[in-house]
């Protein structure tokens, strides 16, 4: 018994030191990336769509919800946000070349159409940035008519 | 005390539970990690050498990009993704010394379009759908690439009109026969020779 109450005990003050490690946060100040409007024009619906379901994770500015505050769950969330703006980040189409942003919106739109984003495991916890048919289809025709060939 | 340990203990699980879908990817990266342990004993050296091939610089990358639409004519995704990784590597060796400004810029371009494609290609060896998605455009920037700097022998540009829901898609290969890497054994023979490349 004494051992447990031992392990118990290493296993709080372990809990409670992870707290003074906290991940650099993504935060630019940009609520939506300026250059990817400026650049492909969406409407107000369809940036209000990526900026529920997308630009969290792949875009230069996250909005943080309270219990990323506590680890490990905020390092957790750092890992899914490099890994996420590694495959896209949404600051940086405007800056690709026609090639490139070709290829990015095609793997877009089939990652929509096949319901893999926003992840499933992102969707379980935050279930208001899931997409409904009729939103897949908006973001979808929107990326579609974005590559251009040439 | 107690409420403070149950709220750890729901924190890991949450934790772990987003966890899942990253696991996958890195059993993938050590998989990857065997496979380029494996080629290492092979011999792709050639072009580092300075009596390589005169027919083409790029002559590494279609030989592993035919190994990639081989491997997914066969349905077979593991060899699909071994094939593209040693694409992935022979990419990053061409020999870029007397490219011009112009070729410079353009071959930047594709290079890294066909990094990005051939990364997905390896990393998706349980996935041979999403593999064909990216050979689709994997196969565009090879083309443009044989457009650009030439094949060094004839390269034929294969077209299937029913992949992707009929929406069509080609590919590119040394010989006229039709080795679909579309649809593999479902439908093999599909396509046919729509331009002949020099």
């Amino acid at each position: 018994m004494k051992m447990v109450k031992r392990i118990f005990i290493g296993f709080v003050v372990i809990i409670i030191v992870i707290q003074f490690i906290q991940p650099v946060r993504n935060t630019s100040g940009q609520v939506v990336p300026q250059s990817f409007i400026d650049t492909f024009q969406p409407n107000d619906t369809i940036v209000k769509l990526l900026a529920n379901s997308c630009f969290h994770c792949h875009s230069n500015n996250t909005k943080y919800p309270w219990y990323t505050n506590i680890q490990p769950v905020g390092w957790l969330m750092a890992k899914h946000i490099n890994d996420g703006k590694d495959e896209l980040n949404f600051d940086d189409l405007a800056a690709l070349s026609n090639r490139r942003r070709n290829s990015k919106f095609k793997s877009i739109s089939e990652q929509i159409e096949q319901d893999k984003m926003p992840l499933k495991s992102y969707l379980f916890i935050h279930r208001n940035a899931a997409l409904n048919e009729a939103d897949k289809k908006l973001l979808i025709n929107f990326f579609q008519s974005k590559i251009h060939n040439n | 005390m107690k409420l403070l340990f149950i709220g750890v203990a729901v924190a890991s699980a949450i934790s772990f539970s987003a966890c899942n879908s990253n696991a996958d990817k890195t059993t993938d990266h050590s998989a990857m990690q065997h496979n380029l342990d494996t080629m290492k004993d092979m011999p792709m050296h050639s072009s580092t050498t300075s009596n390589a091939a005169t027919t083409s610089k790029f002559s590494e990358v279609f030989s592993h990009y035919q190994h990639l639409t081989f491997a997914l004519a066969n349905d077979d995704s593991k060899e699909a993704a071994n094939g593209a990784k040693a694409m992935g590597e022979a990419i990053a060796k061409v020999d870029k010394s007397g490219f011009t400004a112009d070729q410079q810029k353009g071959y930047a371009d594709l290079e890294a379009d066909m990094k990005e494609h051939t990364e997905h290609i390896t990393a998706n060896a349980n996935n041979i759908a999403h593999q064909r998605e990216h050979l689709e455009t994997l196969s565009k920037d090879v083309y443009d690439l044989t457009k650009s700097f030439g094949a060094g022998k004839p390269l034929y540009k294969i077209y299937c009109p029913m992949y992707n829901d009929n929406k069509g898609a080609y590919w590119l290969a040394e010989s006229k026969e039709v080795k679909n890497p579309y649809f593999g054994n479902k439908m093999l023979t599909c396509g046919e020779v729509q331009e002949e490349l020099k």
